[in-house]
């Protein structure tokens, strides 16, 4: 027996999405073709416990530079979002397919938002706040098209180029026949950065002369610099 | 409304030239792209190049929706599908090797850009040294990462484009690599400024180059259209990468 999806969820979108756009309908069925936000999602094997009890839960943005005609039915949608010039994103758990539609059932909400951004912001607004997912979890250009990259620069953009770390301690080490004129060169780039501070290798070093031994801690710190 | 016939490889998204877009994808396409990257803030064809070629993964996933014709549909088709020739596509002509290197070993061309930033596992395989560098796909201004992190024995300093193609990089002529730095330095691509006359040399030996375009003009038309799907892509690659190689 497939009982409805709990009042609480569908409350907590139709709360959330009220805020952003206007909710068009709900149905029971599957989502239209569109682009899942989520990168990391439930295995298709894993559908069947996941969904256990209630229908997987799809909430499917629609958005145009131009403006659309709400839609009233699911096919009518559909049509929607294969037509060009309408982005349908869709946050969902398990991507819907024959697999998963053999093992469960599904409920559909419908929402309209003009803006591309305020659409992609609030999918994942929901996701993060109400579904408790972590950033890392969405597809990366989503977020960039989002605008969210600029927030979250640790997310899109690589971490800082690791010379700082390579560079300094051999300024550090007293080694006279060294290249004078790169050591301070990287010395004026860097300034002043060594194992002390670099609070992780520090850790991790002060780790392993706890639990390995000093030996192998000073290994570790002759590597390192 | 929403289909364009270019008249060119998708590797123009990386190409920083607005000239190159007018003469090669012609406005109807330039228009289309405008209008299905309007909703990210693009307004007219300079702003269209600079999201492109900063943002290449993301911009190429915008253009779902159109539908491509002619010549390079096939190619552009499976852009939209995440599928991309990683070949080289310069034809670099054969010298006597002029250098070698253990690093860098790089199976891609800066196509690679141009799939969604999480194909992390495709840059694992093939442009594990870049992926070393920048320890993460960046999502834009990849070639600004690149420049700045970029080790100063891979920048072949002194060496035309020519012979860093014929050098080789772990036994291979890095003629990929030559594809990267071409675009590193310049910010274009190395085949379509070929193709318009405006290979910007490095030294003497790129003159080879530039005097031999003029013999490959049927060369664009008839050797490179590699097809949509994967086997082809691969079988095409491997013809292209390693045969003929002394």
């Amino acid at each position: 027996m497939s009982r409805g999806p709990l009042d609480k969820d569908v409350g907590d979108v139709r709360r959330h999405f009220r805020r952003w756009g206007e909710v068009w309908f709900e149905y029971r069925g599957p989502p239209p073709n569109g682009r899942y936000v989520l990168k990391k999602m439930h295995p298709v094997e894993a559908a069947e416990s996941y969904c256990r009890g209630a229908p997987l839960l799809y909430v499917v943005t629609v958005s145009s530079a131009d403006g659309v005609e709400r839609p009233k039915t699911p096919e009518e949608l559909d049509d929607l979002c294969a037509s060009p010039g309408v982005s349908c994103y869709i946050f969902g758990d398990v991507v819907w397919g024959p697999e998963a539609a053999s093992v469960c059932t599904s409920y559909v909400v419908a929402v309209g938002i003009n803006s591309l951004k305020d659409a992609l912001r609030s999918l994942v607004e929901f996701g993060v706040q109400i579904r408790r997912r972590s950033w890392v979890e969405f597809d990366r250009s989503v977020l960039e098209l989002a605008g969210l990259c600029d927030e979250a620069p640790g997310i899109c953009d690589p971490p800082p180029p690791p010379e700082d770390r390579r560079d300094a301690p051999q300024k550090a080490s007293p080694t006279p026949g060294g290249d004078v004129a790169s050591s301070v060169s990287t010395a004026s780039v860097t300034g002043e950065a060594d194992l002390r501070q670099d609070g992780a290798a520090s850790e991790c070093v002060k780790l392993v002369a706890r639990c390995l031994g000093e030996e192998l801690a000073s290994r570790l710190r002759s590597c390192y610099a | 409304m929403y289909a364009c016939k270019p008249q060119v490889d998708p590797a123009i998204l990386l190409h920083d030239d607005p000239r190159a877009w007018v003469e090669l994808l012609g406005w109807g396409c330039i228009e289309v792209f405008t209008s299905t990257a309007r909703p990210v803030g693009v307004k007219d064809l300079d702003g269209l190049v600079k999201y492109s070629t900063t943002r290449p993964g993301v911009f190429a996933g915008l253009l779902r929706g159109v539908e491509f014709f002619g010549k390079y549909a096939a190619e552009w088709g499976g852009l939209i599908h995440g599928r991309i020739y990683l070949g080289a596509r310069t034809p670099f002509p054969y010298l006597p090797a002029a250098a070698e290197r253990d690093e860098p070993v790089i199976l891609a061309s800066p196509a690679i850009a141009l799939l969604p930033p999480d194909s992390k596992r495709l840059w694992q395989k093939r442009a594990y040294v870049l992926l070393r560098l920048l320890s993460e796909v960046p999502v834009r201004n990849l070639r600004l990462h690149l420049s700045q992190r970029l080790p100063e024995e891979w920048r072949f300093q002194g060496l035309s484009y020519v012979e860093v193609a014929n050098a080789r990089c772990g036994g291979r002529r890095c003629v990929l690599w030559a594809e990267w730095l071409y675009w590193i330095e310049q910010g274009r691509m190395p085949h379509i400024d070929l193709r318009l006359g405006k290979f910007a040399e490095r030294a003497e030996r790129d003159k080879l180059l530039t005097s031999l375009a003029k013999d490959l003009e049927g060369y664009w038309i008839n050797v490179k259209k590699p097809a949509a799907s994967c086997w082809h892509f691969r079988r095409a690659e491997v013809a292209n990468n390693t045969g003929g190689v002394p």
